[in-house]
């Protein structure tokens, strides 16, 4: 059951129009004028695209079609309106993202950059890709690739340390999604032979009660890029990378990709009735958001590296979206949307920011930061903005969102989950305003050299655009809502 | 033309003689060129001879009518293999000239480069006659035929450790083989005949259904014992398949590209013929998929284990093969899988070439393959973006036709309800990302201070096989309905 | 009783075995190989013998009414091919036996494995 001709058309145009930007670096100079304008210039056409096929979703069209059929299997892709939310953030930041990366690797002295660009590209395409996936096996393929995808880009510069961080990285991601998360899609394709997401869920009078828990648990568990406890350590351990990969990947698209795959899972193949049915008696599936919340606040209280910081507290606002989703409510779930969107851009104004000071001072530890004010105003104002946004201040974004996890947690009287929204939020305070403490910190400098200035210009546009996008999140989240009403 | 009468006896025959030319011409490029035309001639052959497959024909030679005489016969079971055969061979000449001379006839005196191919060939002509004979003992002389030929093809390579290797390759091979003659011997003295159809016809006849009580079903079962037993010894399937792995170690990559690929799917070739030509496989069927069960479990736990824990990445990339064969009797030992047996076979001997092959550019250029100590490979980009892709594709990583067989293979057992083997696959799956893992550390990512190759040889091959890959991913859907429809057509 | 010469058939094959498994030198694994195949020659040629019956010559003038039993003279022509196959396969051994000699200057298993390890 196919959509007419020229809506499919849309898609796949789309999808090569961003093809087109994986080939572009590897046919123009490297830093040059031609190279930066072709990939922004067919980014942005890229964003217009996806809003047009925004606009034509709100309007009603349908746009299902399978590019590949195996017996049971296909490789298929459909639009809907969590699939588009990602879909639409994933484009919005692929421009400051490409601002960024091209003008950091020219400024750094990466080499290779067309190979490094490459790898980006095409890991912001996958995602998009999953974004448009409509069954289960196209899920599982797309994530897998989206894995290997990355390793190029952790390895882009390789010695011992990064290839330590690799192999970690490698083990946990591949071992978990092959061990837990592809045996659950067999499980489902083989009894009940469709894995095509249905919205409201499609396996509830197939599996006996502790079968499905049993299932969502390989799920959960499975989709480790989400990152929950124990599965947690591949985030750290790809923090060895540069930080241009660090932001979008892991800040941005891998972990969102978990979570938008968890999210899929949750709400088109179990259902939110069902899995309210499932867990009727007392929701314990919070306790492993929870955990995973207190493990992550504690463990970046304990570090000195900046990225290590920056790791942990993903690995806490990721947390902080599941507990929302496993509410299993429409407003948890519309809740843990914002969040997963707001978190997304607090979160890469911080790593682009920190990449401007490593660029700059080469910070690696927190000792490097001191002081760091006087030299780069501008750029310690952006970070002084993202974090109070993640620690959920008015009116920036993160405290849009967590306004809203916390409404429907109320809404269903669980106090643990308020509580532990509250408590990680104290945390993020503490170890975020360490960081802010040593950038602020008054010191004596003879001469104010205003280092900033040798930065690109690229990269601070790309940073205030970004930074925009926090501060006027409102607008963003009505627009999300309006998503989210299809659901 | 009446020749096409006689494709059955041509297949055989072509290389056979193509053989006895290259031996004469004492030219190596001459021998080279002679060989690969046969081949391709046999190719030719036999996809016209599997075209017009028209329900059995059988061939008589002579005119010798069976059971007297020696009949050849190609059905659905062997003809598409026999294709395959072809076709490994031919890739093997056509791409691999470079690396044989540098590989292989490299260490051969120089006059008798030519030798080698016409060895090949006669190998070849042993499989191709396995594969296509109806009489038991033809079946016999052509399986020591082709042995014969891979002892001395494996004893080839830079490692004179190989000479060794292939000693006792011989020595357990002839062992295997005269098993399976003893065994041949039983049936002789059971039926009285030789042909596989007429004994499969008096069995029947005799025994039907009713088994218990007959005094002749003792030798009955001592013959399939003593063949199975020698078909597992010469195939090396586990529990019997160390000399495989010292045999493999020691020898040039390439020549594995040719006999790896093709052994495993003639031993479950031999087995499929046996079970469900000669003998009533119902009568067999039950114990003897309870032990395959066992040794595809124990197989596929200790191989991947084992691939793991080496330090050596030939050592890796040969235990994979053996656990390969552990999916293998898995698979042969489920009744309906037997179409997904053959898409395995298939698509893990492309992959088989694919790893050897790789495996032969590397140890081109270094002797030590050991995992810590193998030196950087380093410019060779073309080189390192095939061997991506080989690699993803042996690990069964997404978008890779391996994947979609694993799929099948969790679905199968899924829905047969063998949770235990369910579980052991996930394992397997588990060590095979981690000496894949270790393979690609070697090859992508070894120490700088190890010293640095450089990839020279031609990649054609490679590249070659990688389009393979890609086509069978892309044209999976219609490999899996023309496997399993000649898969119907043969064993039912 | 007239089964016996199976058992002694099998005797030889274990003997064979026994040499061709335990031997240390190669040589004396290859005579083991031909002990171990010249067995199943036994075997077959007394698969062939019918109780009571002659040579498998022609002195019937008519098949029919032929008062003789003739034994089976296919096994002896079987065991000829498998003859054949054994020589060969003894020459492949005692060629590489000879190869092994030139590299290693020993034929025997345990020398070279030990040289082998270090």
């Amino acid at each position: 059951m196919s959509s007419p001709a020229p809506l499919n058309f849309l898609i796949i145009s789309t999808m090569l129009l961003g093809m087109i930007n994986l080939v572009a670096p590897f046919f123009t100079k490297e830093d040059s004028k031609i190279r930066s304008f072709f990939l922004l210039s067919i980014s942005i056409f890229f964003l217009f695209n996806v809003i047009i096929i925004d606009d034509l979703f709100i309007n009603g069209t349908v746009i299902k079609f399978t590019l590949l059929d195996i017996g049971k299997y296909s490789i298929a892709f459909s639009i809907e309106p969590l699939g588009l939310i990602f879909l639409t953030m994933l484009a919005v930041l692929w421009v400051p993202a490409l601002l960024y990366t091209i003008k950091f690797l020219t400024f750094n002295h990466i080499t290779n950059s067309s190979k490094y660009l490459f790898f980006v590209n095409c890991c912001i395409l996958l995602g998009c890709l999953i974004a448009l996936s409509a069954n289960l096996i196209t899920m599982f393929i797309v994530y897998e690739l989206l894995t290997l995808c990355t390793i190029p880009l952790i390895v882009h510069h390789f010695d011992k340390r990064t290839l330590a961080g690799l192999n970690k990285y490698i083990k946990i991601l591949l071992l978990s999604s092959i061990t837990l998360f592809l045996p659950a899609v067999i499980v489902v394709y083989s009894k009940i032979g469709t894995g095509t997401f249905v919205s409201g869920g499609f396996i509830k009078h197939y599996f006996s009660d502790s079968a499905a828990i049993f299932l969502l648990l390989s799920f959960i568990f499975g989709i480790s890029k989400a990152a929950l406890y124990p599965l947690h350590g591949w985030l750290p351990a790809a923090m060895v990378a540069s930080y241009p990969v660090s932001a979008l990947l892991h800040a941005v698209v891998v972990v969102k990709t978990g979570l938008f795959c968890i999210y899929k899972v949750l709400f088109y193949v179990f259902g939110l009735e069902y899995l309210q049915y499932l867990f009727g008696g007392y929701n314990w599936l919070v306790i492993l958001p929870s955990i995973t919340i207190l493990y992550s606040s504690l463990q970046a209280l304990k570090y000195n590296e900046i990225k290590m910081i920056l790791a942990y507290s993903t690995i806490n606002q990721l947390s902080i979206a599941l507990i929302s989703a496993f509410l299993f409510t429409p407003k948890g779930l519309a809740a843990a949307v914002i969040h997963m969107v707001s978190h997304s851009f607090s979160k890469i104004c911080l790593f682009y920011s920190a990449g401007n000071f490593y660029s700059l001072d080469r910070t690696y530890y927190l000792t490097d930061l001191t002081g760091i004010n006087k030299n780069m105003p501008k750029t310690s104002a952006i970070f002084l903005v993202s974090t109070l946004s993640l620690i959920g201040i008015p009116p920036f974004a993160g405290f849009i969102s967590k306004f809203y996890v916390m409404v429907a947690a109320a809404n269903q009287q669980n106090l643990l989950v308020m509580l532990v929204i509250a408590i990680s939020s104290l945390f993020s305070a503490f170890y975020m305003l360490k960081i802010l403490g040593f950038i602020y910190e008054p010191v004596k400098t003879k001469n104010v050299n205003n280092k900033e200035k040798k930065l690109p210009l690229f990269m601070f546009i790309s940073l205030v655009l970004c930074i925009i996008s926090v501060t006027c999140f409102f607008f963003i989240q009505q627009t999300i809502n309006i998503f989210l009403n299809f659901m | 033309m009446s020749l096409i009468n006689h494709i059955p006896a041509l297949q055989v025959l072509i290389p056979f003689f193509s053989a006895l030319f290259c031996a004469l011409t004492f030219h190596k490029f001459t021998s080279w060129l002679i060989a690969t035309i046969a081949i391709m001639a046999n190719l030719i052959i036999a996809f016209y001879g599997g075209w017009s497959l028209e329900n059995a024909q059988p061939y008589y030679f002579g005119n010798w009518q069976a059971p007297i005489g020696i009949e050849y016969r190609l059905d659905y079971l062997n003809q598409p293999i026999i294709v395959y055969i072809n076709g490994v061979m031919l890739f093997f000449l056509l791409f691999g000239k470079e690396l044989i001379n540098k590989t292989i006839t490299k260490y051969i005196d120089d006059k008798k480069h030519h030798m080698f191919y016409s060895l090949l060939l006669f190998a070849h002509t042993g499989y191709l006659g396995v594969l296509s004979t109806n009489d038991l003992f033809n079946f016999y002389v052509f399986i020591e035929i082709s042995s014969l030929a891979t002892y001395v093809l494996i004893s080839k390579g830079k490692n004179p450790k190989a000479l060794i290797g292939a000693f006792d390759y011989l020595m357990l091979g002839t062992i295997g083989a005269t098993l399976i003659l003893i065994s041949i011997g039983f049936f002789f003295a059971i039926t009285g005949s030789l042909n596989i159809t007429d004994i499969s016809n008096i069995l029947q006849v005799n025994y039907g259904t009713n088994v218990a009580g007959t005094p002749k079903l003792h030798l009955l079962i001592i013959a399939i014992v003593f063949f199975l037993t020698g078909a597992i010894l010469k195939m090396a399937f586990f529990p019997l398949h160390f000399w495989m792995m010292r045999a493999y170690s020691a020898t040039a990559p390439f020549v594995l590209t040719y006999i790896a690929a093709i052994s495993s799917l003639l031993g479950i070739y031999m087995i499929m013929r046996f079970l469900y030509f000669t003998v009533e496989v119902n009568l067999v069927y039950i114990p003897f998929s309870l032990l395959l069960r066992g040794m595809a479990i124990i197989t596929l736990i200790l191989c991947s284990y084992l691939a793991w824990k080496s330090k050596n990445i030939k050592k890796i990339i040969i235990y994979s093969t053996a656990l390969q064969i552990g999916y293998a009797f898995l698979l042969l030992s489920i009744w309906p899988a037997k179409a997904l047996l053959f898409q395995l076979l298939i698509i893990d001997s492309i992959n088989k070439i694919g790893l050897f092959t790789l495996l032969a550019h590397i140890e081109n250029k270094t002797n030590n393959l050991d995992i810590y100590l193998i030196k950087q490979i380093k410019d060779s980009p073309w080189f390192k973006i095939l061997a991506a892709f080989i690699i993803l594709y042996s690990a069964s990583l997404p978008l890779t036709s391996m994947f979609i067989i694993k799929i099948k293979i969790f679905e199968l057992l899924i829905r047969q309800n063998l949770l235990i083997e369910f579980i052991i696959v996930i394992i397997a799956s588990v060590f095979g990302i981690l000496y894949h893992l270790k393979l690609a550390k070697a090859i992508f990512f070894a120490k700088e201070e190890n010293g640095v190759i450089q990839i020279e040889t031609n990649l054609l091959g490679l590249f070659a096989i990688v389009t393979l890959h890609i086509f069978t991913l892309l044209y999976m859907h219609e490999i899996v309905e023309m496997i399993g429809y000649h898969t119907s057509l043969s064993i039912g | 009783m007239q089964n016996i010469i199976y058992f002694f058939a099998v005797l030889v094959l274990v003997t064979g075995l026994f040499i061709m498994l335990t031997s240390d030198n190669y040589l004396r694994k290859i005579i083991g190989l031909g002990i171990f195949q010249s067995s199943v020659l036994l075997f077959y040629i007394a698969l062939g013998k019918v109780s009571g019956a002659i040579l498998p010559i022609d002195i019937c003038a008519h098949l029919t009414n032929c008062p003789y039993t003739l034994s089976s003279p296919l096994p002896h022509v079987l065991m000829l091919t498998a003859i054949v196959v054994g020589f060969a396969t003894m020459a492949v051994g005692l060629a590489l036996i000879y190869k092994i000699y030139k590299e290693y200057s020993t034929i025997s298993e345990s020398v070279i494995t030990q040289e082998e390890d270090n």
